[in-house]
Order: structure tokens, then sequence, then C-alpha cells
């Protein structure tokens, strides 16, 4: 059993055993927090830099993945399943300004968004089937692009 | 709402409260006349407008109106709730809205218009688990609804389930939510955060979340310790789950039909519908010969084909007040705003093609408008359309929302419960 595989084991077993929800690195925050990185998905390349993308899936099954520029500075977050994932740690800081946001009465009930010139968080779905991804636009590499964020 | 609506319009919305009101009361057949005007209205798929001239005690009248909620294409119904142990004991709430795209009912304990509270009138039993009371965060994306589940009898119309798991939201008597409820979204705690004063969710599946809270760590279903204050996540059964109320009723259980009539181009003030229980269960609710989209059934989704981009994540949900997508060749939003609806300079008359799983009839074309988000005027519009916040490397959306409905019969079958023509879990049209 590789070191690795043995890391991912033992963090699996330590989250059936106490039914943990899994600790993220938060948004704007360091990826220094090895332990709650299950698994290493291929980088993807920007222009300038390079970002790479760490996965975990929730125990109910929605999948967040993490987007760390070469600071090791996490710069974007996305989720996708049944339920939304724990936003006030995943998004850190972040969450409070995206709950403040201006209420919206438009009657529009599966799309949640804020946008300023420093976070952009995009909330879609209903129960049973989320979506959504949160980043930081000035820390995002040279060139790339938003849609690389999946 | 400041989108769509200022202040110089209000008078007249004032004024047609009371016509609104004769319009409710009148039981869905007045309005304006069906089939679709030339200017807009959904088309394509089917010949003429709604049905809502049905009758019987499995159909009620379904209501887009603003005398409480100030909110365009929202699809009311009235619900009445009685103790299960003493069913005499009885309430009714009105602006429930009617939502394909979720499944349960649930209902504020203040509604906007009430002078009484739920609990106050009702003090119906708790459902529970191991003897202690079950609470539910559900989640909607702009927020979620914490409360009990609480056990009464639901009726509608001539329909009764009894005994039955409905949530009470934002019940001062229940304990407040936990972290693991406000940690994924801000609370909804009024009607008017959530723009109704309940919600009917009559989709096509039978619970509201299903498999995935049989397990803890969802963060939706908590076993609550009254003495300690204290509510955990928990799994739970799927038959503790609230239920589809359609699939408890005592007979017409197998779906709905949702049925409006066409609307203006330019929108209406208000729009009159109906909601008939059952199919092929009465002689007012045969199915017709219609386009069935079978639809997943754990997502409830099937696929659109629009303008050469695929959107796997379709679903058509009278909860939605637009039609919510992103279109490949942009479309003009709204300045000014953050909602993200669309206001092209003219209407553009549009086409999609939506088709459903293995089992369902061919794709069907759909013809649809977006209209000026800033130039409409009502309460029932069918031209109300805007941007979808999904991402677009996870899976496009199009949610065909209540626009979709106006001058439509929509038929939506649970899963596993059989019409004459099929098994659900499909959507006709």
């Amino acid at each position: 059993m590789s070191t690795k595989t043995a890391r991912l084991f033992f963090i699996l077993t330590i989250t059936f055993l106490f039914n943990l929800t899994p600790a993220m690195a938060e948004l704007g925050g360091m990826a220094n927090k090895e332990a709650t990185q299950i698994q290493e998905s291929s980088p993807i390349v920007a222009t300038e830099l390079t970002l790479k993308t760490f996965q975990l899936n929730m125990p109910s099954g929605t999948q967040i993945r993490e987007y760390v520029n070469t600071e090791n500075v996490v710069v974007a977050v996305t989720w996708q399943g049944p339920t939304l994932p724990n936003l006030k740690s995943l998004l850190g800081a972040h969450f409070q300004t995206f709950s403040n946001r201006p209420v919206d009465h438009s009657g529009n009930r599966r799309s949640a968004e804020f946008h300023s010139d420093d976070l952009v968080v995009q909330s879609h779905g209903q129960m049973r089937n989320f979506s959504g991804r949160a980043y930081l636009p000035k820390l995002l590499p040279t060139g790339f692009s938003v849609d690389q964020i999946k | 709402m400041r989108l769509i609506f200022n202040n110089s319009r209000f008078s007249f919305f004032v004024g047609c409260i009371i016509c609104l009101l004769l319009t409710a009361c009148g039981g869905g057949g007045s309005g304006t006349s069906s089939g679709n005007n030339s200017g807009g209205g959904s088309s394509g798929g089917t010949g003429g407008g709604g049905n809502t001239t049905r009758s019987g005690s499995n159909v009620v009248p379904i209501t887009v109106d603003s005398s409480v909620f100030n909110v365009p294409n929202e699809p009311f119904i009235a619900v009445t709730i009685c103790s299960p142990t003493n069913p005499s004991i009885c309430m009714t709430v009105d602006h429930i809205l009617v939502d394909t795209g979720s499944v349960g009912l649930r209902i504020f304990n203040q509604p906007a218009n009430s002078s009484t509270t739920l609990s106050s009138t009702l003090n119906l039993p708790p459902a529970t688990a191991s003897g202690n009371p079950i609470g539910e965060c559900l989640q909607f994306v702009q927020g979620n609804t914490w409360g009990p589940l609480k056990l009464g009898n639901i009726k509608i119309g001539g329909e009764t389930a009894s005994n039955v798991a409905l949530q009470i939201i934002n019940d001062a008597n229940f304990i407040a939510a936990p972290s693991a409820c406000t940690s994924s979204g801000t609370l909804m705690n009024t009607p008017t955060d959530f723009g109704a004063n309940g919600v009917l969710g009559i989709g096509t599946s039978l619970q509201d979340c299903g498999s995935t809270c049989t397990q803890p760590g969802s963060g939706i279903y908590f076993i609550c310790i009254q003495n300690s204050n204290t509510c955990t996540d928990t799994g739970m059964l799927l038959a503790s789950q609230i239920q589809n109320p359609v699939s408890t009723f005592g007979t017409d259980n197998n779906g709905v039909i949702v049925s409006f009539n066409a609307v203006s181009s330019i929108g209406d003030v208000s729009a009159t519908g109906t909601l008939t229980f059952g199919i092929d269960t009465q002689t007012n609710n045969a199915s017709k010969n219609l386009n069935t989209l079978i639809v997943d059934s754990y997502y409830g989704t099937f696929t659109t084909t629009f303008e050469g981009q695929t959107y796997q994540d379709s679903y058509i949900d009278s909860g939605s007040n637009g039609l919510f997508f992103n279109s490949p060749n942009s479309i003009t939003q709204c300045p000014g705003n953050s909602n993200g609806f669309y206001c092209p300079n003219s209407n553009l008359n549009l086409t999609a093609q939506l088709s459903g799983l293995t089992g369902s009839t061919p794709a069907v074309s759909v013809a649809f408008n977006v209209g000026n988000g800033n130039n409409l005027t009502g309460y029932a519009l069918n031209n109300l359309a805007g941007t979808a916040t999904d991402v677009p490397g996870l899976g496009k959306t199009f949610d065909w929302g209540l626009p979709f409905f106006f001058g439509r019969d929509v038929y939506f079958v649970i899963e596993g419960a059989h019409t004459t023509k099929q098994a659900g879990p499909y959507v006709g049209f």
C-alpha cells in the first residue's frame, strides 16, 4: 500500500468512524491542510500559472473541488451533488458576504448569485441536484478562463 | 421586484386586488380564454390551451396574483391542515406555492395573512424517530427552511392525506436551527423571505430527499432532544421522510395535472389554472395523446437541446417563475440588477427540443419567448426568462418554469405509479 493510498484509507476510515464532515481548506485560505485533500486529479494548465485541483466527496455524495494556485492559495471551489455542502467552511469569510447579498425577491428560486470585483458565488439547483462555484477573480491566473472551473 | 415593477404601476395592481379575489373564488373557470395568442405563449407541443374547465372533487383552482406576495409568476393554492387527533380542528392557509420542482408540504408557522399560527391553532403532534422529534433543514439555493416535522391531515379540495408528515417552518416552540443547517445557507424565516406562505411540493419523486438522506451527514434530517435543546444530523428511513402529498392521498394518488389558460404576450395582471389530482383515475383526468418525457428517477431531469447546446439538467418546474437557461448566443441581460433576467431589445421567438429517457415519445419542439424583463407588466408573464447560475462544466441547466405552463396541461406522474399510458416518473404535455 503506497503512502498516499494509506493516507487516503486512513482519512476515509476516520471519516466513516466518526461521521465527520471532512474539513476543507477554505476559499482564499491556504491549502495547507493536507489531510483534507484525499484525491488529487490532473492539474489544469492556465496560461501562466498552474492550478491544481483537489476533490473531496461529502457523506451525502456531494463532490467538492478546490483549485489551488502555485502559492498554495485556494482561489476557486465548486460543488455538485444531492445536497448543498457546508458553505460556511468552504467559503470561509466569504460565506458572510454571500449570505449578506441583497435579498432577491425576483422569485428565481433555483439560482442564487453574488458578484463583486473580489468575489463571485453562483449557486444553482434544488434538493437532490445542486451545483455551484465560487472564485476570487483577482487571484485567478492571468488568461485563466472561469469556464475551466468545473 | 425592482426589476420588473415600479411604483407607478402599483396603484393599478392595488385596484385590481378585488377582482383578483373574485377570480380566485370563482373556481378557476374565469379569466382569459384558452388558446395561444399571436404575440407569445408557448406553443409547439399542444394545440390549444390548458383545460382549466375541469371540475370535480379532485380539482382545485390555482391563481397567479399579487394580492399577498409581490412576485410575478407564482402559482398559488389553498391547503387545509387538520389535527389528526381532533379532525374537526382545521386551519386553511392560502398562497401556498404549487411546486413541481420539490416534494412535500411545508408551511410557515405564521402565514403572512393570518392572525393565528399553525402551532397555536392546531397543536399538531410531532413526527418522531425513536421517540424523538424530527427536525428538517430543507435546502433551497436562496436559503434553507428549518422546522419540525408534524403529523397532520392534509386536505386539498376533496382529497385527504391522513396523519402524514409536513414541515412547519420557523416554529418558535421548536429547537433553533443547528449549525449544520445554518452553515449550508441562511434561513428563510418568513413568508416574505420565501415569497409564499408555504410550498406544496408535488414533483415526480416519492420523498423530498430520498436515498441520500437514509445515511447521516446530509444536513437535511435531524433528531432533536427537546430537553437538551439539541438537534443532531441523522439518517432517515425513506418511510419517515416527508412524502409527496399526492402519493399519500387515498385516491387519485398517481400524479397531478397542472393546467393554465394562456396569457397575453404583454403579460396579464393575474392568471387562473387548475390542479387536478390523479391521472386516468376519473372521467375528468384521462391521459391525452401526450408528449411524454420519462425523467431520471432520482433527479427528475431530462434533456433539452437548444441552439446546438445540450442541457442535461432540464426540468419542468412550476416553482420557477421564469425560463432559466444560458443561451450560447448571449441574450442581453437587464441592466443594473443581479437577478439575471433577460432584456432583449425585442421579443425573441425561440425553439428548443425536449427529449426524455428511453421509452419517452420522440423529441418534441417547444416554442418559447424571451421578453424584455424591464418592459413586462402584470404578474402572469409567458416570456419572463433569465440566466441560470449553473456551472457549465458540471452540466447545463434548462429550467422550464411557469411560462411553460401557460396554455397547457402538464402531467406529472410519480415514480413507480402507473397511468394507462406508462409508469412514472414522467412528465407529459
